[in-house]
Order: structure tokens, then sequence, then C-alpha cells
């Protein structure tokens, strides 16, 4: 069998590679602008992840791959729903992203926080933010960014698949009780919690990291129109390691 | 300009100058020795929960919790590469969520810990209903966890009673709002700019997956960016900032690890 590192190396660079030649090739459009920059962060967030994980087998248990796959999963929904209405749909999610700085803002401002900041400290967040859209035109929205639920937006982009997965992953996020007793309580009489002295790993959660990651670039690949290319998918490179 | 909009991390920039300082052994030794600090806390709040006379799943739950506040705060701690915003924030709003749980169960634990449980469960058997369905569609073999949590799920129909009656809804900014003003205050601290990144939004991806661009036809645009950051030590004090609020919350007998790493951090 052939070391491990190198199928990381390899992943690592294939992500790296991947996405570069993707940003390249769908130049800046200042009509279309905040499209590519909602689609291509969304992508992006979602190759920061998978290297962190790839890059840290520590994160390769239980608990830490359902907290990192459900982000990846998160940002593949997001991306599929909006590549159906592209224009208006990245002006939602810019719109609440938006919102949701100025109300963090405005309670550091009111001294809401376990913290405080100088009056010119605060000039400075307000500046930042209003370079971005004025405070007065951002409207804050305290419900979901898309106004739908994740698994309603997974069902319209066809992504249902997805959503099981989301789900599935979201116990470990909520601190679900059935996770909490089947993680850090042993069968009785020594059913008091405790703090496991280590998490098993499994090598297999790569496979999920290549899947979510092959998603996200198909994704993006049909809204820009990047031509096909003869690279393969990302989840292959992790077979054919396992098959060797 | 280092801090662009990403609010609280400019107050944190004080102190992460302070930081940046220190060499790494004592850096890795304040945190080293925090951890000790902190299992001692830990087995002393779960000591004091298991002498109540509250009942046996409220003393399973509330230890959980604090159980899982101090797995990610050992992970983040003794693994370099989790202290960064791209993961941290992931594991640091599990922590929140957690410690605003303890301190509502605190108000009435027994009733509060069951109506957690009871929602819990109720939606780990939609889950898994969900599975299922999900595993016959692709011709997959349901798999035997899914088969455990079934049976586990009977169980606990039968000690508590789940699958009857109305739940409760239970949302962190009510529960940190009935739980008090320290709790409220954590939840406005922290908890939008850690769902940013939970939820990638565009708050989160601004600041670290978009960049500036230098040409200058560009007019300045955003152009996304893989970011891989160093690792900032600043995740690990919120982290412990979140745990320090669930131990005072449980008993007021803190043995002050939070404020000893801060005064060794800064001195």
């Amino acid at each position: 069998m052939k070391d491990i590192t190198d199928l990381l190396q390899q992943m690592l660079d294939e992500i790296t590679i991947r996405f570069a030649a993707r940003i390249k090739f769908w130049n800046v459009v200042l009509d279309i602008v905040e499209i590519q920059n909602v689609l291509g962060g969304l992508l992006a967030r979602n190759c920061s992840l998978g290297i962190e994980f790839v890059l840290s087998p520590h994160f390769w248990n239980p608990l830490c791959s359902s907290v990192i796959l459900r982000a990846m999963s998160e940002v593949i929904i997001n991306m599929g729903w909006i590549a159906l209405d592209p224009a208006a749909r990245a002006k939602l999610f810019v719109d609440y992203g938006l919102g949701q700085d100025k109300l963090d803002y405005e309670h550091l401002r009111a001294g809401n926080k376990s913290y405080t900041l100088p009056v010119d400290q605060l000039a400075e967040i307000a500046d930042g933010l209003a370079a971005q859209r004025h405070l007065i035109f951002t409207d804050v929205n305290v419900g979901t960014w898309s106004s739908t639920s994740v698994s309603r937006m997974a069902a319209e982009a066809g992504l249902s698949d997805f959503a099981v997965m989301f789900a599935g992953a979201c116990g470990t996020v909520h601190s679900n009780w059935l996770l909490l007793h089947d993680r850090f309580v042993d069968e009785p009489p020594n059913d008091i919690p405790d703090v496991p002295d280590l998490m098993p790993v499994k090598s297999a959660y790569l496979c999920a990291v290549a899947t979510y990651l092959d998603k996200a670039f198909e994704i993006f690949d049909a809204v820009c129109d990047y031509p096909e290319q003869d690279e393969g998918l990302l989840l292959d490179l992790v077979y054919s390691y396992g098959s060797t | 300009m280092k801090v662009y909009f990403w609010i609280w991390c400019i107050a944190m920039d004080q102190l992460e100058d302070d930081f940046d300082n220190l060499p790494n052994k004592s850096f890795e030794d304040i945190i080293s020795s925090y951890l000790t600090s902190v299992h001692q806390e830990f087995e002393q709040a779960r000591e004091d929960i298991y002498a109540t006379s509250w009942k046996k799943r409220t003393k399973q739950l509330l230890s959980a919790l604090l159980v899982q506040q101090v797995t990610v705060l050992k992970l983040l701690g003794e693994n370099n590469t989790s202290l960064t915003a791209t993961v941290a924030t992931l594991f640091l709003r599990i922590m929140l969520e957690a410690s605003i749980k303890i301190a509502w169960i605190k108000l009435a634990p027994d009733d509060n810990a069951l109506a957690l449980m009871k929602s819990d469960l109720r939606s780990s058997e939609q889950l898994s209903e969900d599975m299922q369905a999900f595993a016959s569609k692709n011709n997959i073999q349901v798999t035997s966890s899914i088969a455990a949590a079934k049976d586990w799920l009977d169980h606990e129909e039968a000690e508590i009673g789940f699958r009857q009656g109305k739940l409760k809804e239970l949302d962190p900014r009510d529960m940190a709002l009935a739980a008090g003003e320290d709790s409220m205050r954590l939840y406005r601290t922290f908890y939008i700019t850690l769902s940013g990144g939970l939820h990638s939004t565009w708050s989160h991806i601004s600041r670290y997956n978009l960049t500036r661009s230098l040409n200058p036809l560009h007019k300045a645009v955003f152009v996304p960016t893989i970011r891989c950051e160093d690792r900032d030590i600043i995740f690990f004090v919120v982290a412990a900032e979140i745990f320090d609020h669930s131990i005072k919350t449980l008993g007021g007998r803190s043995m002050q690890s939070f404020a000893k790493l801060k005064e060794k951090l800064s001195s």
C-alpha cells in the first residue's frame, strides 16, 4: 500500500490547482461581480475546509468530521440554490451577511458585548462596513438568508442527498442528547460522562471530503461554463489509493 | 488594514499583538498548564452536579455537555492546525450553544433537561427515518448504527415518553435571554461571528475567502482565495471564555483558570 502522505499531498495539489484554474478562467466581469464573489467565495470556503481536513488527521473522527462535513454540505446546498437564479440569490446572500455585520457592530456600539472599544476603533469598523454598503442602507434580517429551509433549498437544487448528510451532522453541532450519550457515556455502572482519552480516526472520511469538493466544482463549472477537463474526480483519486 | 470589518477581532488585536512576541515554547506551556487546570475544574463541576438531588438524566446531560466542551478545548489546544478561522469558528460555535444550554438547564434542571432531551430525541427519530429512506432509495444496506439508534430511541421512549406531547420551542437566543445577563452577553459577543463561520455566510467568506484584486482595471473588486492561515491564539482564548461561562453557571466554584490564562498571556 502507498504511503498515505502521498495521497494527502496529491489531494492538496489537486484542490489548489483546480480552484486556481477556475478562478483564472472566470475573469472578473464587473456586471456580474457579485455572483462571481459569492460563488467563488463559497467555492474557496469549501476548498479551504477540505484542505484543513486533509492536513489534519486529528479531525478524522466522528465528532470533528461531522462538524466540518456539515459546513461543506451547507456550502454546496447554498451554491446549488444560488446557481438556479444567480443574480437575485447572490444579492440575498450578500444582503444577509452585511445585515449580520451591522447587527454585530450595533451590539458592540451599544456596549452589549463582553468587551468595549474606543470611539476611533468603532469608527474604523463603521468605515470598513460602509466600504461595502453604507450602514443606513443595510437592512438587518434576523431570519434565514434565503427565507427557506436548507432541505427545501436542497430539494429545489436537486441536492437532497446532501441535505440528508447535512441533517445527519446537525446533531453534533447542536449537542444532541443521542450523540452526547453515544460518544461520552458508557454502559452502567460506568455511566458518568467522561472525556475520551482519544478519538479513533478513520481515513475513510477523505472519501466524503472528496465527494463534497467534486460537487462544489461541478456546480461552479456549470455556472461559469468551465470547459470540460480530463482531470477526473477527487473521489477516484482517493479510491485509487485504497485499491493499491 | 489588518482588521477589515469582522468586528470582535479588532478588540482582540491588542491581545494578539502581545502574543506575537511570546516565544513558542512558553505559548505551548501556557496552554498545557491551562488544560490541566481545566480538567480539574471540569472534574470539580461534575462532582458538584452529581452531589445534587437532580435526576440521573439531568446529571448525565449536564456532565456530557461539559465533557464535549473539554474535548473541544483539548482539540483546539493540542493541535496547532485547529486554531484557524476556517475551522475553529465551527468548534467554538458548538461550545457556545452548549454553554447557553447549560445555563438554561440550570434555571429548572430536571424540567429543562427533560425538555431538551425530548426535543433532541424527536429530531433524532426523524433523522433516523430520513436516513433509512435515503438508504433504501440508494440501495444501501442500513448500517448498524442506524439500527442501534432505533433500539436506543425505543428504550428512551419507554423511559421518558418523548414521542408524546407538544415540544417546547428551544432557540439559543431565547435560552440565553431566559438564563440571564451573563448568558445574553456571551451570546451577543460571539453568536453572530461564530454562526457566520458555521453557515459560511457572506460575513465570513468576505473576510476569509476573498481578497482585494491588485489589478487596477478591476477597481479593487474581491477575488476568491483559498485561505489557510497560521494558527491564532485568539480562538483558544474565546474557547476558554465560553468554558468559563459554563463553569461559573454551574456552581460558582470556578478555579479561575480563564483569569489565570489571560493573566499569563498578557504578562
